[in-house]
């Protein structure tokens, strides 16, 4: 109970590092994972489906270890938290561009076809009918792909990434108490990873009560 | 010409859907003012038709002229070759539809609803268009319900909103694809009612119905079409009335109740 | 490239990638078998066992898998349990795996219609033999698919136990490129091995989809 209490203040640094990085890897993945899908749609995107069936399929500790290990061989040293950013929006990329792709795939096709009767122009369609309706429909795989991915970002302690499992590491090394640390670390990433899903639940019910159910109420 | 040619002018339009031919060499004129109803069995070609009609699937053979000019290709380097979607959309504006499952947008009250491609598409501003919005919603008698959302309407409403939707663009041809089939029989009286105010009013609409009712006194002209032709047209009363083919008079008698 | 780091650890490798097996094989087993009873506690009679277990599932959800491993290697030999790595890393990744297919587990309970519940119970049959004679063989449909699809997870997940000084795939891959310093060769060769393996687990999926989904006998 002492380290933690000493360590405090270091462990309040961590948290917003872990948060601060969750915040950028999101922003940055979720927007190539949109753009990927968008770019994909309606062709046979073989580059795509390869990509995201290898940055699905490989472990993140993988990835995360090629960027820090290899990359600076091939002169790209993005230090410590640079590769970890970069190794989560490599593998946060494909996991959101398959959640994008499946959710274009469920709009419904009668919404596409009254936009184009009104003879609104592709861009505009996309704009003001179809992502609105996609925003609803990967709103619950978009959250909790990002709840289990804030967890993942505990594998940025093997990179030595200063975040909370980082310094939980640290302080086992001078601590009598391990179970404490381990626990409150676990708590951290809990409460990070509870407070997705609950503005999820928040969201999608004022989103339901207000337009309807997501798959369109025709 | 301008004086005697008609609004919409189809000839020998052939549509394939896979190895099928839906529409097997469709023709026939739509007049301005006119109000036509397109009648058959489902699998006729009915709304395959209707859709070829604004180009939301290009036809594989045939032309349609709109005021005496052909749509859907564009003469470039010499070449006859296809229009873009891009092309089209300003056709489409003038030729607007209503669909059977209405097809609102879900994010989007009543208001929003219609006054979305008028200031999005034409550009026009949202004062005006707001103002005029207002209108047609008290037109289709749903004044009070211009914030409510699709899903909180019933189908009836939301498919008056979605006739308001289309005629928000001015167009001067409306299609109207089996508008009433998805609705309880006592919501479909008020869209009907919808229907004749504006074949009253003189507005050109070509329709897919099976309220025989409706078409029988309301349509200038009905065409009968069976597994991708045109069996018999005319004045409903006489053609519905004295079918000259056993498909017609097979139709009719399945129709009447 | 020098692929001789590869040639020359070709054993340790080897063993690496029996060691993930091995470990990846042993919590798919291990957190089924403690799944189970969990998602049956779940929806259970008693209260306290449907807290319990509810408590449960949510902590190992919300958890990382790398704290779990941590609270087993470096957290439990405080309240005098003392694992070997291996053990220890098992233990943490059955305990994260398992928070999820109890999840599967209990929505594929719940599918079953209650009526089937009611005739068996009018058929005499007592409540374990209800489960195992009724229930499970319907359940079982609708369990596998999500059930094998976290397959793929626990494959990647038991890279972890790397962290915890077990040298399976990426624990003997970090340790070689320490040793060498031919991080590219070392970590192609690992990548290409997980793939491989995550390629045999979706063909296992589509198989058990095929073999169970609408329309199978």
């Amino acid at each position: 109970m002492d380290v933690l209490l000493r360590q405090f203040p270091r462990f309040l640094d961590a948290i917003w590092l872990t948060l601060w990085m969750f915040a950028v890897i999101t922003v940055i993945a979720t927007l190539l994972g949109l753009a990927l899908a968008l770019w994909a749609e309606g062709r046979r995107a073989r580059g795509l489906d390869l990509y995201t069936w290898v940055f699905r399929g490989l472990p993140e500790l993988v990835v995360l270890l090629f960027c820090y290990l290899a990359l600076p061989y091939a002169g790209i040293d993005l230090g410590s938290i640079g590769s970890a950013i970069l190794a989560f929006v490599l593998v946060g990329t494909a996991f959101h561009a398959e959640i994008f792709r499946a959710s274009l795939r469920a709009v419904d096709p009668r919404l596409t076809e009254a936009a184009r009767s009104l003879g609104m122009p592709p861009g505009l369609r996309l704009r003001r009918v179809v992502l609105p309706q996609v925003a609803r429909i990967a709103l619950t795989p978009w959250a909790t792909f990002l709840a289990g991915n804030v967890k993942m970002l505990s594998l940025a302690s093997a990179v030595s990434v200063g975040e909370v499992m980082m310094v939980t590491r640290q302080s086992l090394a001078i601590s009598q108490d391990p179970l404490t640390l381990i626990l409150f670390a676990g708590a951290v990433y809990a409460a990070i990873a509870s407070l997705v899903m609950i503005a999820e639940t928040l969201i999608g019910g004022w989103m339901t009560r207000r337009y309807g159910p997501a798959t369109g109420g025709t | 010409m301008s004086g005697t040619e008609p609004l919409l002018r189809v000839e020998g339009l052939v549509k394939r859907l896979g190895a099928q031919e839906v529409l097997k060499g469709i023709d026939f004129v739509v007049h301005r003012g006119e109000v036509v109803a397109i009648i058959g069995a489902s699998g006729s070609g009915k709304s395959t038709l209707l859709r070829c009609l604004n180009l939301l699937i290009s036809p594989d053979n045939g032309r349609i002229l709109w005021k005496g000019r052909e749509v859907g290709w564009v003469e470039r380097g010499g070449k006859r070759i296809r229009a873009t979607e891009r092309e089209l959309l300003p056709y489409r504006t003038e030729i607007a539809m209503v669909f059977q499952s209405f097809n609102l947008f879900p994010h989007m009250t009543a208001l929003q609803n219609i006054i979305e491609a008028p200031v999005m598409v034409l550009g026009r501003p949202k004062a005006e268009v707001t103002a005029e919005a207002e209108a047609l919603l008290a037109k289709v008698r749903l004044g009070h319900r211009k914030d409510a959302y699709p899903h909180q309407m019933s189908g009836g409403e939301q498919q008056r909103v979605a006739i308001a939707r289309a005629l928000a663009m001015k167009p001067e041809a409306l299609l109207f694809d089996e508008v009433t089939s998805a609705l309880d029989p006592e919501l479909k009286g008020e869209v009907l009612a919808v229907m004749r105010d504006l074949a009253a009013e003189g507005m050109t609409t070509i329709s897919v119905s099976h309220e025989m009712g409706f078409v029988r006194s309301v349509a200038d002209r009905v065409i009968f079409m069976h597994k991708g032709r045109v069996r018999e047209s005319g004045d409903p009363k006489t053609v519905l009335a004295n079918p000259q083919t056993p498909e017609l008079a097979a139709f009719v008698e399945s129709v009447t109740d | 490239m020098d692929w001789s780091v590869i040639t020359g650890n070709a054993g340790l490798l080897g063993r690496a990638f029996l060691t993930t097996l091995w470990v990846a094989g042993a919590t798919i087993l291990l957190s089924v078998l403690l799944a189970f009873p969990l998602a049956v506690m779940r929806d259970g009679r008693i209260r306290a066992l449907r807290w319990t277990a509810a408590v449960f599932s949510w902590a190992m959800r919300a958890t990382p898998a790398l704290t779990l491993l941590f609270l087993s290697y470096y957290g439990l030999p405080q309240i005098g349990i003392y694992l070997d790595a291996v053990p220890a890393a098992i233990a943490g990744l059955t305990f994260s795996a398992a928070g999820y297919n109890m999840e599967y587990i209990r929505a594929g309970l719940r599918a079953v219609p209650a009526t089937q519940y009611e005739a068996a119970r009018a058929l005499g049959m007592p409540g374990w033999m209800i489960l195992r004679r009724v229930i499970v063989p319907q359940a079982i449909r609708t369990i596998m698919p999500p059930l094998t699809s976290n397959l793929t997870l626990v494959l990647k997940g038991s890279s972890l136990a790397g962290m915890v000084a077990v040298t399976e795939l990426t624990g003997a891959g970090m340790a070689l490129i320490s040793e060498t310093y031919r991080p590219f060769e070392v970590l192609i060769v690992i990548a290409l091995a997980y793939l491989g393996l995550n390629g045999l687990l979706i063909r296992l999926q589509k198989l058990v989809e095929r073999r169970l989904g609408p329309g199978a006998a």
